[in-house]
């Protein structure tokens, strides 16, 4: 058995109690879930913060997010370490497939009066899921003159400003076509640029999924992305976030999730609507799209 | 603790058990109190005395306390014991004077000088009366110390400071140069500006010639502003000095034409005085420096202006160098120029700011050197010839701007875009036709937005491609650019620039969020801050979001920021504070007046700081019961700010807790208080 205080910062070990206390307040707080299978992975992950902040123990960390008048600064630091930030440009191309071939039509169908399309991606890393989102949008030239936004959100400030840059390595473009690639960027000597008009209609902000104040700042969306986030969440917190998604759609919005998640269980607000590839997510129209 | 263990204590070796002993003496009751006090006060140990003073106005019975202290004053031997009784009578306060006022006439000159000292400490205006009485005192000294006494008559109201001004300017002729310089003293302290006809015989009078330049001074009549001129002249260098210094002071706080044109007529006094000003313009002596070179800017002597501009790089008088060369005018730009192009970089920088100021009414002459000036690799002369080029650029210096907007040193950024700024206000079709070779996500971008902003600010109509970049750089520019953009969006106005900002609000960097916050109360849009007013717990974003809301809807301000007033986080609560302190009308008096409630005294004194803003009776009363608040920091506050509203409620209510106030911390504040010189009162 460790005993801690023969160990310096890189060995201070987290203990089981002091594991429950950060679980709950993570949970809390940003909704990520950690299962008790998580709890050698939190410590290796936190131990750092530890190390820079001086701290002894893993409850003093706890007391430090609690009540340190700089908690605010050590929770974005706690973030960046706690989030998964993996992602690339195309992924799960199957649903998105779906989502140009079927979703698009029907909402320049539906939207054609307001000539307006709102979409968010939450949770959206270092954006190159909403720089997807807005390669379609043109691709699918069914927008010519409309308003376009898609909004990027996630919790990680770094991740945030990463996909304002819009600046991308290779690792990005893993299932990405060329001729994608060679339209829609921009090779210079630090990377690939998104090209200007795709950029010009994403936007991007530093947004807690749990916090319903911010969620209204992007106004109402046609169609929510949340893949592969909400597996982190909480059940409590998961149920919380769907019924903020849903609050926001317009009526007849879609919710897209990753492959591996879905509502069971967790609303009954939404319909399901089935596409040729894909299962999505609608919010039940209580008039139609374009009729706002 | 008995008297008798007082007594025992009080003769112990230790002057620290002496000392605890004399702190018991105020819980006794009776005859024997009295006794041992004065046993403490006479003790051969200064803190024991000084501790006996401060508990004197505690000890009971004080009517025999009083007359054994009084009684003090006539000892002879025991100088300790004595002064020690007069710092206790002092404490005891206003019940003292009618017995010292009635033992004036059996004590000897010291006496009746110790007296003094007891009537200046408690202000009342039987005292000022009495010190008045004492004005006539056969013995010198002591109309000297009553002159001087009289200097603190400003705390016992109006009527004892206008009675003790005409006794200290009638005093200004007595015979005994002791007495006129207590007198000119005490007048310096009340503030009063002396005419000079009664200073001029004082000013030839050696002795007193300094004492009446000061006074002449804070007159600012023209022959007592040229006795001054001409003192530079003086046979004595101290006078000289002084009155260098003096008239640095008037050139500084005066802005009046008049006054410098005066002064100008009258400088220089001779080549030899100016030979010595030029002296002190090189010397060690910052202060003495500092008028030197605002009175050389006087002279106007073109000699003169290389010292001037090598002065400006010296942080310590750059401000009198900078006076004056403004008093120089126009005649110092040819050789500011070729003295700044030796000078130090901060000094040239400096003496190309001021440029356009010199040239006022020609800034156009100017401009070529600016410009040439902006392409120095230096930032201290280009953040200068920004700084000039702001005021006298025209349209085609803008393309010469917008490359330092992106310069590497960020004053020298800062200064481009608000250089930008101010060109693009006076010339928008130039600002316009420049914005179309600006990228709105490249390096420029927050160039464009200035020259959006400050052209819809001048007055042009803005367009959709305005509206076009703004927001493609608020989504994909620099920190700086989402900043500019933001700002210009607000100006913009309208739904779309709404919606841009709203988004901006859950921007990453918290900097550009505040300024979001600042951008949607000026677009009118209070529900997304009143959400955020209630959902944050940072101090700094409560404070600019209250602040918005306050602009956007005053009536959803005052419900979001109520209940944030008892907050029981301070840093919140003074958030709140700070927001209702700017506001108007009755929702102001209603947030602070709820504060001064609070339990954190630092949110009390932060509102008693606003509540005395607020020019009107119920404020007043409001600070007046605060001097009764527990806290004795509080009500140290509550007792500075009555002074500086004056007034004759404010002076009351302070009397009267004077009287009550047993903290000496808190007495001396009230004393202090009671002396400010008279001004507007809110009554």
């Amino acid at each position: 058995m460790r005993k801690s205080s023969l160990f310096g910062p890189s060995d201070i070990p987290l203990k089981p109690e002091e594991y429950r206390l950060l679980r709950d307040l993570f949970v809390a707080k940003i909704g990520v879930h950690f299962g008790i299978e998580s709890r050698f992975s939190l410590e290796r992950r936190l131990r750092e913060r530890l190390s820079v902040l001086k701290l002894a123990t893993f409850a003093e960390y706890y007391q430090y997010l609690r009540f340190h008048p700089l908690a605010m600064a050590e929770w974005e630091e706690a973030v960046e370490l706690l989030t998964t930030n993996e992602t690339y440009f195309f992924r799960e191309d199957y649903q998105l497939r779906s989502f140009k071939n079927e979703l698009l039509p029907l909402l320049a169908k539906e939207a054609r009066v307001r000539k307006r399309l709102s979409i968010w991606s939450a949770g959206c890393s270092t954006g190159e899921e909403v720089y997807t989102i807005a390669i379609l949008l043109k691709q699918s030239g069914l927008f010519v003159g409309w308003d376009l936004r898609v909004y990027g959100s996630d919790l990680s400030k770094r991740c945030v400003a990463a996909a304002r840059k819009g600046i991308y390595g290779p690792a990005s473009f893993r299932s990405t076509p060329d001729d994608v690639k060679r339209e829609f960027f921009v090779m210079k000597p630090d990377g690939h640029h998104v090209a200007d008009p795709i950029r010009s209609i994403c936007q991007f902000g530093q947004m807690n999924l749990l916090d319903d104040d911010k969620a209204r700042l992007l106004g109402r969306a046609d169609v929510i992305f949340c893949r592969n986030v909400l597996i982190y969440f909480e059940a409590e917190k998961r149920r919380r976030t769907i019924d903020i998604f849903h609050e926001r759609l317009y009526p007849g919005g879609v919710l897209l999730l990753g492959h591996a998640e879905s509502l069971l269980n967790v609303s009954t607000a939404f319909e399901l609507l089935h596409l040729k590839e894909d299962l999505v997510y609608r919010k039940p129209k209580a008039f139609a799209l374009g009729a706002e | 603790m008995t008297a008798a263990d007082i007594a025992t204590r009080l003769a112990a070796p230790e002057p620290e058990a002496r000392r605890v002993a004399a702190q018991e003496i105020a819980k006794l009751r009776g005859k024997d109190a009295a006794t041992l006090l004065l046993r403490a006060l006479a003790d051969d140990d200064w803190r024991v005395r000084k501790e006996a003073a401060r508990v004197a106005a505690s000890v009971e019975p004080r009517a025999i306390v009083m007359e054994a202290l009084v009684a003090a004053l006539h000892d002879k031997l025991d100088i300790g014991l004595r002064n020690a009784a007069v710092e206790a009578l002092v404490g005891v306060g206003q019940d003292v004077l009618a017995l010292v006022v009635g033992e004036l006439g059996k004590l000897d000159a010291d006496g009746r000088k110790l007296a003094i000292e007891v009537l200046a400490g408690v202000p009342d205006p039987r005292g000022a009366r009495a010190l008045e009485g004492c004005l006539e005192d056969p013995d010198p000294n002591v109309r000297a110390a009553a002159a001087e006494a009289l200097g603190r008559a400003g705390a016992s109201g109006d009527e004892a400071r206008e009675l003790a001004t005409a006794a200290l300017v009638s005093a200004l002729g007595d015979a005994e140069v002791g007495v006129v310089l207590g007198a000119l003293e005490a007048l310096a302290a009340l503030e009063v500006r002396v005419p000079w006809a009664s200073l001029e015989r004082l000013a030839r009078d050696p002795l007193l010639r300094r004492h009446a330049l000061a006074a002449a001074a804070r007159s600012r009549e023209p022959a007592a502003l040229a006795a001054m001129v001409a003192a530079l002249g003086d046979p004595s260098a101290t006078t000289a000095k002084d009155a260098a210094l003096l008239l640095g002071d008037v050139l500084f706080e005066v802005d009046d034409d008049d006054v410098f044109a005066r002064l100008r007529h009258a400088v220089p006094a001779t080549e030899e005085a100016l030979g010595r000003v030029r002296g002190w313009a090189r010397g060690e002596d910052t202060r003495l420096r500092g008028a030197a070179l605002a009175v050389l800017g006087l002279a106007r002597s073109e000699v003169d202006v290389a010292l001037l501009v090598d002065a400006l790089a010296d942080d310590a008088v750059a401000e009198r160098a900078e006076l004056g060369l403004t008093l120089f005018g126009q005649g110092a730009i040819a050789p500011a120029i070729a003295a700044s192009r030796i000078a130090l970089p901060a000094a040239r920088g400096a003496s190309i700011s001021m440029m356009p100021m010199l040239a006022l009414g020609h800034e156009a002459d100017v401009v070529a050197q600016l410009r040439d000036a902006l392409r120095s690799p230096l930032p201290d002369v280009l953040m200068g010839a920004l700084k000039g080029v702001a005021m006298a650029g025209g349209g085609a210096e803008l393309a010469c701007v917008v490359p330092l907007a992106t310069h590497p040193e960020a004053r020298v950024a800062g200064l481009a875009l608000s250089a930008l700024f101010s060109i693009a206000s006076r010339q928008p079709d130039a600002a316009v036709r420049l914005l179309a070779e600006l990228d709105p996500t490249g390096p420029d971008a927050a160039c464009g937005c200035v020259l959006i902003d400050a052209a819809a600010r001048g007055g042009r109509r803005s367009t959709d491609a305005d509206l076009a970049f703004l927001r493609t750089s608020l989504a994909q520019g620099a920190v700086l650019a989402r900043k500019a953009a933001l700002e210009a969006l607000a100006t913009l106005g309208g739904e779309a620039a709404s919606e841009a900002v709203s988004f901006a609000l859950a921007d990453e960097e918290r900097e550009v969020v505040l300024i979001a916050v600042r951008a949607m109360g000026r677009l009118k849009r209070p529900e997304p801050l009143e959400r955020l007013a209630g959902g944050t717990d940072d101090p700094a974003l409560v404070s600019a979001v209250l602040r918005a809301l306050g602009d956007a809807d005053p009536e959803r301000f005052v419900a979001a920021a109520l209940p944030l007033v008892s907050s029981p986080r301070p840093e919140i609560a003074c958030a709140a504070v700070e927001a209702f302190g700017r506001v108007d009308g009755r929702a102001r008096e209603d947030g602070l007046f709820a504060a001064l409630d609070h339990t954190d005294p630092e949110v009390v004194k932060l509102a008693l700081t606003e509540v005395a803003r607020i020019p009107d009776a119920r404020a007043l009363a409001r600070l007046g019961m605060c001097l009764d608040h527990a806290g004795a920091d509080v009500r140290k506050l509550a007792g500075e700010l009555l002074g500086n509203a004056g007034g004759a409620g404010a002076q009351a209510l302070l009397r009267a807790r004077l009287e009550r106030e047993r903290d000496p911390g808190v007495r001396a504040a009230l004393t202090t208080a009671l002396m400010t010189p008279p001004h507007e009162s809110v009554e």
